[in-house]
Parts: C-alpha cells; sequence; structure tokens
C-alpha cells in the first residue's frame, strides 16, 4: 500500500499487541509472555510490541494486562501484592486447549529489556501504564505516581532504551510526574477526546495520542500530524478494520494480527 | 451380575471380530475425508484421498490455515499423511489409532525481509467414526505428538526451530466409494 502520510517519514510501524495479539483459538500464546512477545518480533518481524505493565510490591516492574491473576494465571489476587519472585512463579492459565503444553510464567519488564537491548535491530518497545492498580493502604495517587515514574525512568536509563520506548497512560497526572523525572521520555495519552489531548500535549511537550481505531477519524490524524503530534491506534485485528486503521495514515498501529497488516502495507 | 456382564460384552466383541475378519475383502476400497482440526498451527482444514485395505487406512491430502492472527494468510498450505489402524470395525462403528503427520508454510514480510516458514506437526490419534449413511460416516480424534516450527529469526537473520508438544482435535467426515 503506497501514499501514506505521516510523521514516521510516510511509513506506519507495526505494533502486536502484547505480543503476537491477545490469546485465542488461534493466537495461543498468552499475551504479555515472553514466548509470545518473542515471536511478535522474531517470527513475524514486528517493529514492536506493546506490553501492560505493573509495580509489585517489591517495586519491580511486571508485564500483565488484567486487574486480577485469577482471569488468567493460576495465582489469585493482585499484581502488588506480590514480589517479583513470587509473580514468577504463578503460570498462565492452559484454557486453550492447544496452549496445553505451553509453560509461560508471568515476566518482568526488566527481562524483556534485556533481550531486545542485546538486539540488533532494537525492537519499539509500548508501555501501557496500568496506573490505577495499586495499594491504597500504602499510597496516594500522587505517592504511587511518582514510585511508579521513577521506576520507569530507572529502567529505560539503565539500558539506554529511549529512544525505542513509548509510554502511554490515560491518566495526565502520571504523565505529569514521568515528565517532571525525566523530560525526554516519549510520553502519550491514551484518549478518546482528540482535541483536549492535542492541547494537553502541546501544553507539556509529549509525543503522540493513543486512541482507539473506531473513535479517531482520517481527519483527527491529519490535524494531529499539523501539530507535529504522533498517533498510535489500537484495537484493530481484522482485515477491513486494518485497511481502514491504514487508510487513516497513522504514524503506529497496535494489532492483534501481525503478519496479516504486512500483508496490507507491504504486499 | 458385573463379571458376566463384562465376560458377554467381551464374548460379544470377540465373536464379532472373527466374523469380520472372515468378510473382510483382499482388495484396496477406496474413499476421501474432510477434517477440520485444531491444532499448534491453530484452525486448519484437511481435505485427503483415503485406501482401505483389511484393517489398515493410509491417506494423502492437503490442508490450509484458516486466517488469523496466528496465521495470516488464506494461502497457507500444507501436506497430510494420515495411517489408520481400525481396533474395531463392524457395520455402524469404527473406532482407529492413526499416526499423522502435517506441515504448513506460511510466508511472513517486514520492512527488511520475506521469508517462507515451515510447521512440522507429528501426532499419535485415537478416534471413532459413525456411520451416517450407506457411504458417509463422520467422527473425531484426539491426538497428542510434536511439532517443529523451522522459521526465519528476524532478529537474528538465521533459521531456527521452535519444538514443542502438540495436541490435536479433529472432526471427521468420510466418504467410501
Amino acid at each position: 500500500m503506497n501514499d501514506i502520510h505521516n510523521l514516521n517519514g510516510d511509513f506506519i510501524y507495526i505494533i502486536g499487541d502484547g505480543g503476537i495479539g491477545f490469546q485465542t483459538l488461534n493466537t495461543q500464546l498468552p499475551e504479555n509472555s515472553m514466548l509470545s512477545i518473542t515471536k511478535a518480533i522474531d517470527v513475524y518481524g514486528a517493529d514492536g510490541v506493546e506490553v501492560d505493565v505493573q509495580l509489585s510490591k517489591d517495586l519491580n516492574l511486571v508485564l500483565f494486562h488484567d486487574d486480577r491473576l485469577e482471569t488468567s494465571t493460576d495465582g489469585y489476587g493482585y499484581v502488588y501484592e506480590y514480589d517479583l519472585a513470587e509473580l514468577h512463579e504463578f503460570k498462565y492459565n492452559r484454557d486453550i486447549h492447544a496452549n496445553l503444553f505451553i509453560d509461560e510464567h508471568i515476566v518482568s519488564l526488566e527481562a524483556v529489556l534485556q533481550k531486545f537491548s542485546k538486539q540488533k535491530i532494537k525492537p519499539q518497545l509500548h508501555l501501557d501504564l496500568r496506573s490505577w492498580l495499586y495499594d491504597s493502604s500504602l499510597y496516594n495517587s500522587t505517592g504511587f505516581f511518582s514510585v511508579y515514574a521513577s521506576k520507569i525512568v530507572d529502567i529505560i536509563n539503565k539500558y539506554q532504551y529511549y529512544e525505542y520506548t513509548y509510554i502511554t497512560s490515560g491518566d495526565i497526572n502520571l504523565l505529569k510526574e514521568l515528565s517532571q523525572q525525566d523530560a525526554s521520555l516519549k510520553l502519550m495519552i491514551e484518549t478518546n477526546q482528540i482535541s483536549w489531548a492535542i492541547e494537553q500535549i502541546q501544553e507539556n511537550g509529549w509525543y503522540g495520542i493513543l486512541a482507539n481505531n473506531y473513535n479517531i477519524s482520517k481527519q483527527d490524524i491529519k490535524y494531529a500530524h499539523s501539530q507535529g503530534i504522533r498517533v498510535v491506534v489500537f484495537d484493530i485485528k481484522t482485515q477491513p478494520n486494518q485497511v481502514k486503521a491504514v487508510n487513516k495514515h497513522p504514524d503506529f498501529i497496535i494489532t492483534d494480527n501481525i503478519s496479516q497488516l504486512q500483508q496490507i502495507l507491504y504486499n | 451380575m458385573l463379571k458376566k456382564v463384562v465376560i458377554f460384552i467381551l464374548y460379544f466383541l470377540i465373536i464379532d471380530e472373527i466374523l469380520l475378519q472372515a468378510q473382510e475383502e483382499d482388495k484396496i476400497k477406496w474413499g476421501i475425508e474432510t477434517s477440520p482440526y485444531i491444532s499448534y498451527s491453530g484452525i486448519n482444514f484437511g481435505l485427503q484421498v483415503n485406501g482401505f485395505y483389511k484393517k489398515h487406512s493410509l491417506g494423502i491430502g492437503t490442508k490450509i490455515a484458516f486466517q488469523s492472527s496466528y496465521f495470516p494468510y488464506q494461502t497457507s498450505i500444507g501436506l497430510m499423511v494420515d495411517y489408520k489402524y481400525f481396533i474395531m470395525n463392524n457395520n455402524n462403528i469404527k473406532s482407529y489409532i492413526s499416526i499423522n503427520y502435517t506441515n504448513l508454510m506460511y510466508d511472513v514480510t517486514n520492512r527488511y525481509y520475506s521469508n517462507k516458514n515451515i510447521i512440522h506437526e507429528y501426532v499419535v490419534s485415537n478416534g471413532f467414526l459413525i456411520k451416517l449413511t450407506k457411504k458417509i460416516w463422520i467422527g473425531n480424534s484426539i491426538g497428542v505428538g510434536g511439532y517443529t516450527e523451522r522459521y526465519f529469526n528476524f532478529s537474528e537473520g538465521k533459521k531456527e526451530n521452535y519444538i514443542g508438544y502438540n495436541l490435536m482435535l479433529k472432526g471427521l467426515i468420510s466418504y467410501e466409494f
């Protein structure tokens, strides 16, 4: 597909949703698992992955999507109730039949960065921050955001992964905290209120917008681009939706079907 | 009482088997079989030609992988080879053990490379078929085995393998000429 016009040199980056996509009968690997992330990059050649980040009890960054552990693992409770070593022990459920033999555990963000930072072609890492998941008996939101942000800044700095890391949150205060701690981070607002988001980004000098494909138009993206703001679209799996998303000329597409999108873009 | 029932069932099966052996024709019969199934390679649909000889059947055919996020293209295509040994075979029901090999090729293209990857799957299954009409049988099978996925590693720029266990659930529709 030709004639893409965006801020990436007219090129759309393909980002795997939680790895190769959320777990289904066909996508049999658990999202945010190391195997799913590795396959997205190594086997399918995605430009990057989008992962969900939570903070453990001992203040390590952990990749996990759901609010509670029991919805997709053999653990029980919240991520913030356990130390990293305990979380490593939790296995993803084997509820999809061909997944019976897959032995995937919860992984840390550091494990992924260790792998990515050694690669010749560095994959992009889109971090979706689960800002509402913290122990309210220990923190108020301000206190938690301060700790959460410092851990994120530390780890990106440790692996010098600034160029390839994109950080998304729907919480303006968390983004402000991150921005305050490190102004060089690429910060993105997750929202459906495009005009408001553009104002916030311009005011704070942030990087872009993350929007659901159903809630953002081609005109919205064109306007964001005219203001120098990047746009990521998500919730895209089927071929018609991928074509619709491509035709809006975003800068990044987060998809559950990497190879199908590659076929649309490159064949 | 239970012992008597079990002895009666075993006696019945043995007699049935002896009679069947005697009736078996000493010539090859042909059939076709369609089989939607799910395994490591996702949701697939196979079509094969079977040759039957006494208690044995050998099938060869082709399969496609359904469009999905795991195997992306309708054009993903592969080979199926299937050997069945019928452990029970009467007028209305057949039970068998099978050894099944399939492969699947799929294309992957990104900004830098375009490659063809392949998945080999090898499974031992147990299944059954029930007679629907004079020539049509339906059934299913469940099998365990392994897979080898040979792929081009975009990060390393070289061919590598994933190897693991596999589980296959299959539905069958068989037509015998």
